[in-house]
């Protein structure tokens, strides 16, 4: 029963991980492109350990707003509240952290709509496409079990 | 393993397995003897042989040529192959999920879509497998969609 659990939590946290990665390796391109710009070639690390962190933090709140190997029953509400969790997080941190300060007004908001791009890419991808692909298959699977 | 046949004046078809223990040959001859039944035979760490109802089996899963049966208590071994069993059971929802697993349908608690054309499928114990891209597409025709 201990192994079960261990062997659930090593998953959650592959699982975790990757996402984390993901958005961790979106941050460190855009910064990459805005300090390109500025004319700086390198990057703080304790800005990079600031942006692996919240990275960390986002994709924790993620896989507890959309569980893994359950069926979405609020994934409207928990859509929302991952979007407001991800501009808390993102232009949250970037503002307090000042991971692109340096950065000019117009980068900044390119930068912004890259970010609220990619949001909507990822979320399409992962919280609709799938989660809808997932619903679908669940009412298709309780019709057979019924049958 | 001697085999003997002996025509005798009997009513009934006969099989006598004479054995000094229940070897994994005898078990295996045991479990193709009583496979002709619905029922699905299968042997415990114990050798000792156990008659499974179909409906009893979350997933069955071939590792280096054995076939293992997982039931929400208990592993078995069985003597059948995946192919075997799915050709056995799999009107009664016993799916192929991949090269090494069968799955049964009728035990799986969620079905999750998952990138690059997969499925992840949580049976009743919380376990979770793996629907392959090339399987994916069955599934999906064998829930009707």
């Amino acid at each position: 029963m201990r192994g079960t659990s261990f062997i659930r939590f090593y998953r959650w946290g592959m699982e975790m991980k990757y996402h984390m990665g993901l958005y961790f390796s979106g941050l460190v391109f855009m910064k990459a492109i805005s300090d390109g710009v500025c004319g700086e070639f390198s990057m703080e690390t304790l800005h990079l350990i600031q942006m692996l962190l919240v990275c960390m933090a986002f994709a924790i709140a993620e896989s507890w707003l959309f569980p893994s190997g359950e069926e979405q029953e609020q994934l409207r509400r928990n859509t929302i509240w991952w979007t407001i969790l991800a501009h808390v997080a993102f232009v949250g941190g970037a503002a307090i952290m000042g991971w692109f300060s340096p950065a000019p007004w117009w980068m900044l908001l390119i930068l912004l709509v890259v970010f609220e791009l990619s949001l909507g890419a990822m979320w399409f991808g992962f919280h609709v496409a799938l989660k809808q692909d997932s619903r679908q298959l669940n009412k298709q699977l309780r019709a057979f079990q019924k049958q | 393993m001697k085999i003997m046949m002996e025509h005798a004046q009997v009513q009934e078809n006969e099989v006598v397995l004479r054995c000094p223990a229940l070897d994994e040959e005898m078990l295996w001859v045991l479990s193709v003897l009583h496979s002709g039944i619905q029922r699905l035979c299968v042997w415990d760490e114990q050798r000792c042989t156990v008659l499974l109802s179909p409906g009893e089996v979350m997933y069955c899963e071939s590792v280096e040529e054995r076939t293992y049966v997982y039931t929400s208590q208990e592993v078995y071994q069985c003597a059948l192959s995946l192919a075997e069993l799915e050709g056995r059971y799999g009107q009664l929802g016993f799916f192929r999920a991949g090269k090494p697993t069968l799955i049964n349908l009728h035990r799986i608690r969620t079905l999750e879509s998952r990138p690059g054309g997969r499925i992840e499928a949580t049976v009743e114990t919380g376990e979770k497998l793996v629907v392959s891209r090339h399987y994916a597409p069955l599934l999906r025709e064998r829930l009707g969609m």
